[in-house]
């Protein structure tokens, strides 16, 4: 607990659903960027949360910006900030936060941009994997084999067939210092790795899983659980990339690793599906993994020793 | 005309009973309209949603704003939402709760009628929804039919079985033996002092000079463009959200702070005798019970509290 | 010192930046404003120019980061030009709502397909709803002006809208002119630097945009069009003290050419104002009774103004280089509403010059003749058949040669 800030920066008396993973995300990401930070948010979950007009619930100031912007407002910002008199620009963080539609698809222009042309700012895409303030709709990121309201099954098993969008190696390409995936299931290494990118300076990129129980048709107890058997089942990797070189985190031992299934089988998005995609997303996440591991090793051990 | 309001939470059910109600009318040869109340509200927040019944064309496309019947699918509403709001002098109020009309404390005109039934009950055995969260819409509907004449029991029993998202049949079973259990008339009374009784809104609004902001009910003097400066906490009482709530034991609290580390409303704190909720804001999503590493925290229902 | 440089509309734009001390520049290049973009990037590179450029991937973004940047309390500028402004609309409609002094130059250009990068109103014109202010300028010099101007209209705290200085592609954009380029320090009187009261400030936590709800929504917008209405006496004033400042007059709503007490009035907006008053100067010289108003703030609308200039007139012949498809030229189709109800001159819409087509003295000279024979028609009738003329097509150009 010794590490963990005790300081809030985002209030109750927000909108989030029950057991919302953003929530999570925006609590633990401010108590480790601290106040000295401006956040702007796109359309997504966020920009309805922290409650109708009069209603604030952050204490670092919050630019509402349109759907497909949070890149470009990012940039905006950091630029105004450094014409001001008043402000020392280098000790404020210029966050932008989109889910993973704001982030991965309608969003991903303003991103690339703002990270190819070096803004200096945390880029969040906090991805509870489908348009859920709209009422969970498919994004990009919506991982294979998921129900949305727009892969509704049906009769045909109509659910969503491609894989989730991989948005760390879509940024990596960019060549950013760094870039991390975190989960709220993991509060301490999550305000670490976010502390750690404010050690940077330029774009950087933070995947935050964030799950979602309404949309994932999950209890809302189980929010922090679904977040764990998300990194057991390494459906969701931990790690970091480092001026190109790969980090996996928190890695599970072998002997805790659990099959997918176990991830899949406490949410309703998944509940339609037959056994042998079960196994085909069991393969993905297996070949997924393997991927990384021989990045981890590539990067570290050939490429940069 | 009749005009219809149903409130319910987000995830209850309360904008299919307005569309099924709708139907079973429209079966009937009356001209229909049911239509929610747009907001943005969330799973576990009050929510509602309207029914319009006439036997010329229904036109008007304004929103209902003194309805002929109010329908209150949780109890907890009553403390949270001012439910009789513009209800007619003869209107007709249904609650989903186990108790007898008489011990309601609804804020009528003497001309109005309470009825109950136990609706999640009767959606429980009729394996409708779980225990914490039964599925009402459909019971309700029953009793419904019964007290307001509005629709046979028959009719409405068709459309549930021909259009209920899920379980028809037992959807169907349960709306029938609502029919039958619901208990009134019972006459109205108006009520002194329950003004501003509300818990979903603030009671004690301090003054805008410690709010630091703009008095949000100003409607004078309007800066340029709205900028949001008022604390959430002083606005919006998520408390009224609750369908369960979290009861600490603080014999076995070992005071470790992992409940306030995952709550995700900043709704649970550790002090020296244990943690303590703050049931202003607590959703009661449950993830404190969930993740306490000792089974400190157990959820139960919240109408026992209200 | 103030000097005169020979340069083209986009360098106009350019400078009045430069001169208006924007600091923060987010643009991207699109035919014919590209010329804009590469000189403020001299300016900041060579450090004549103090600014952030955000050199963005898209016109959206260039508007969106002008956004953020002046909602943190900086002086924003961007650049842009037809499909550019269709797809910056989203982002218009932002600024105006977030009342932000952004103020931009839009080279008007047409809308494809096909596709055409030459003169034409439409891309402007279709933003007339948008919030934002609208400058129509007749030349390289007005472009200039017309930038300081609208810093300092837009920056008001009466007003808090954006604007935009707009400016005819090709004609004006890569046309080089004389152009006075004013001492710095005169500018820096005229135009002091932005001060905001509420901005994104980590010292004062607020949230800019949130979700208003339905009773509360409407009461903003109204705030808008007040200030809308409130610019249109910012503008007469500004205008004056500009005059007063550089002895100039840019013409502040609606330029008045030679309009006491004739017959015929002729309306016209953007560059071909100024060879419709050669035109004018000639057709008086023959003894008719016309003059000519240039239409120079679109938005806000001018009513008072026009149904002022209409008083006494029998003919009003309007030229609109868009055209709302289904109805009219826009400018036509507002005057005529603007005088409803007080005055009654006949009105004809021309449709002129959309998508660069070139309008020639000889063609201005006809139109107005066209507007002058109106004069012998029963001033009585309810609609001119046509209403609406659409000039110097192929199919009956020889009607528009002499």
């Amino acid at each position: 607990m010794a590490e963990f800030p005790e300081k809030e920066l985002m209030n109750s008396g927000h909108n989030a659903c029950p057991g919302c993973g953003a929530a999570h995300a925006m609590r633990y990401m401010l108590k480790a960027l601290g106040k000295n930070t401006t956040v702007n948010i796109p359309a997504c979950c966020w920009a309805v949360i922290p409650g109708v007009y009069p209603s604030r619930n952050l204490e670092v100031p919050l630019l509402y910006t349109a759907f497909e912007t949070t890149g470009a407002s990012s940039s905006g910002i950091r630029a105004a900030l450094k014409k001001r008199d008043d402000v020392d620009d280098a000790e404020v963080e210029v966050v932008g936060f989109a889910g993973d539609g704001g982030t991965a698809d309608i969003g991903i222009q303003a991103l690339s941009g703002a990270i190819e042309r070096n803004t200096d700012t945390i880029q969040v895409m906090y991805d509870n994997e489908a348009y859920m303030n709209t009422g969970i709709q498919r994004s990009g990121v919506t991982p294979e084999g998921a129900w949305t309201t727009t892969t509704p099954v049906g009769s045909k098993g109509d659910w969503k067939k491609q894989p989730k969008k991989e948005m760390m190696e879509i940024v990596e390409s960019h060549n950013v210092p760094y870039a991390a995936t975190v989960n709220i299931a993991y509060p301490d290494s999550f305000v670490e790795k976010f502390k750690k990118a404010k050690e940077f300076s330029g774009p950087r990129f933070m995947h935050i899983y964030a799950p979602c129980p309404t949309g994932w048709r999950a209890r809302p107890s189980d929010a922090v659980e679904l977040g764990r058997l998300a990194h057991k089942s390494r459906f969701f990797p931990l790690f970091e990339i480092e001026h190109g070189k790969y980090n996996i985190y928190k890695e599970p031992k072998e002997d805790e690793v659990i099959p997918v299934k176990e991830y899949l089988k406490i949410q309703g998005r998944f509940r339609h599906l037959p056994e042998e995609m079960v196994e085909k997303i069991q393969k993905r996440v297996d070949t997924k993994w393997e991927q990384l591991k021989k990045k981890e090793r590539f990067t570290q051990e050939e490429l940069y020793e | 005309m009749i005009e219809v309001r149903f409130h319910g939470r987000g995830g209850q059910g309360s904008v299919v009973a307005s569309e099924l109600l709708a139907r079973a009318a429209f079966e009937e040869g009356k001209d229909v309209q049911a239509f929610p109340m747009f907001g943005v509200e969330r799973r576990g927040a009050p929510v509602t949603a309207f029914t319009r019944i006439d036997e010329k064309t229904v036109r008007d496309h304004s929103k209902i704003h003194e309805p002929d019947i109010v329908i209150i699918l949780d109890t907890a509403l009553l403390d949270a939402v001012d439910v009789t709001e513009g209800l007619k002098e003869d209107g007709d109020v249904i609650i989903n709760t186990g108790k007898d009309p008489s011990e309601m404390k609804i804020d009528i005109e003497k001309d109005a009628d309470v009825y109950t039934v136990d609706a999640s009950d009767i959606a429980i055995e009729h394996g409708l929804g779980s225990e914490m969260a039964p599925i009402v819409n459909t019971a309700i509907l029953g009793a419904v039919c019964k007290a307001t004449g509005m629709v046979d029991i028959d009719t409405l029993s068709d459309v549930i079985l021909k259009h209920a998202p899920a379980k028809n049949e037992a959807n169907a079973k349960a709306a029938e033996q609502a029919h039958d259990e619901i208990k009134g008339p019972y006459p109205g009374k108006k009520l002194e002092g329950r003004e501003g009784q509300l818990s979903s809104q603030q009671t004690d609004i301090p003054k805008s000079e410690d709010l630091l902001c703009r008095d949000p009910e100003d409607h004078t003097d309007l800066p340029r463009t709205p900028i949001a400066d008022c604390d959430s906490e002083y606005l919006n009482k998520t408390g009224s959200w609750r369908t369960v709530r979290p009861i600490v034991n603080k014999d076995k609290c070992i005071n470790c702070g992992i409940c306030w580390k995952f709550c995700p409303d900043v709704a649970i704190f550790v002090e020296e005798e244990g943690a303590v909720v703050d049931f202003d804001f607590c959703k009661g999503c449950g993830i404190c019970a969930e993740e306490c590493p000792v089974d400190a925290i157990e959820m139960d229902k919240e109408e026992k509290y209200v | 010192m103030s000097e005169y440089k020979i340069v083209t509309g986009n360098f106009a734009s350019a400078y009045g930046a430069r001169l208006a001390r924007a600091e923060v520049v987010s643009a991207y290049p699109i035919t014919p404003q590209t010329e804009v973009v590469e000189k403020i990037s001299e300016f900041v590179a060579d450090g004549d120019m103090d600014a952030e450029f955000v050199k963005v991937e898209s016109e959206h973004s260039a508007m969106a980061s002008c956004i953020a940047a002046s909602a943190t309390g900086a002086r924003a500028y961007t650049a842009t030009s037809a499909h550019g402004l269709a797809l910056m609309h989203e982002m218009l409609m932002w600024a105006a709502r977030a009342r932000l002094p952004i103020v931009m130059t839009n080279v008007n250009r047409a809308m494809g397909p096909p596709w055409s990068v030459w003169a034409d109103h439409l891309d402007t014109i279709a933003q007339k709803g948008s919030g934002m202010m609208q400058f129509f300028c007749e030349n390289n010099q007005e472009v200039l002006d017309s930038i300081l101007m609208a810093y300092k209209i837009s920056e008001d705290e009466d007003i808090m809208l954006p604007s935009m200085v707009v400016e005819d592609a090709f004609i004006l954009s890569h046309t080089r002119e004389p152009v006075e380029i004013y001492d710095q320090e005169l500018v820096d009187d005229f135009l002091p630097p932005l001060d905001m009261d509420q901005k994104v400030d980590i010292e004062d936590p607020k949230g800019f945009g949130s979700l208003v709800m339905p009773d509360w929504y409407m009461d903003f917008a109204k705030k808008l069009e007040e200030a809308m209405m409130e610019a249109k006496d910012k503008v007469k004033e500004v205008n004056k003290e500009f005059k007063e400042t550089f002895g100039r007059d840019p013409g502040g709503l609606i330029e008045e050419y030679k309009t006491d007490g004739v017959d015929v009035l002729m309306i016209t907006m953007g560059s071909i104002s100024g060879t419709s008053k050669d035109v004018i100067d000639e057709l008086r010289d023959e003894g008719h009774n016309i003059g000519l108003a240039r239409l120079r703030t679109f938005r806000p609308f001018p009513k008072e103004e026009i149904r002022e200039l209409t008083k006494d007139v029998n003919v009003v012949g309007i030229l609109d280089r868009s055209y709302s498809f289904g109805r009219a030229g826009d400018a036509a189709r507002e005057i005529k509403e603007a005088i409803y109800g007080y005055n009654s001159p006949l009105v004809k819409n021309y449709i002129v010059g959309l998508g660069g087509r070139d309008l020639t003295p000889e063609v201005l000279e006809l139109i107005m003749e066209d507007s002058l024979e109106l004069l012998d028609e029963d001033p009585d009738q309810d609609e001119l058949d046509p209403e609406v003329e659409w000039v110097d097509l192929r199919i009956d150009r020889n009607k528009w040669r002499r």
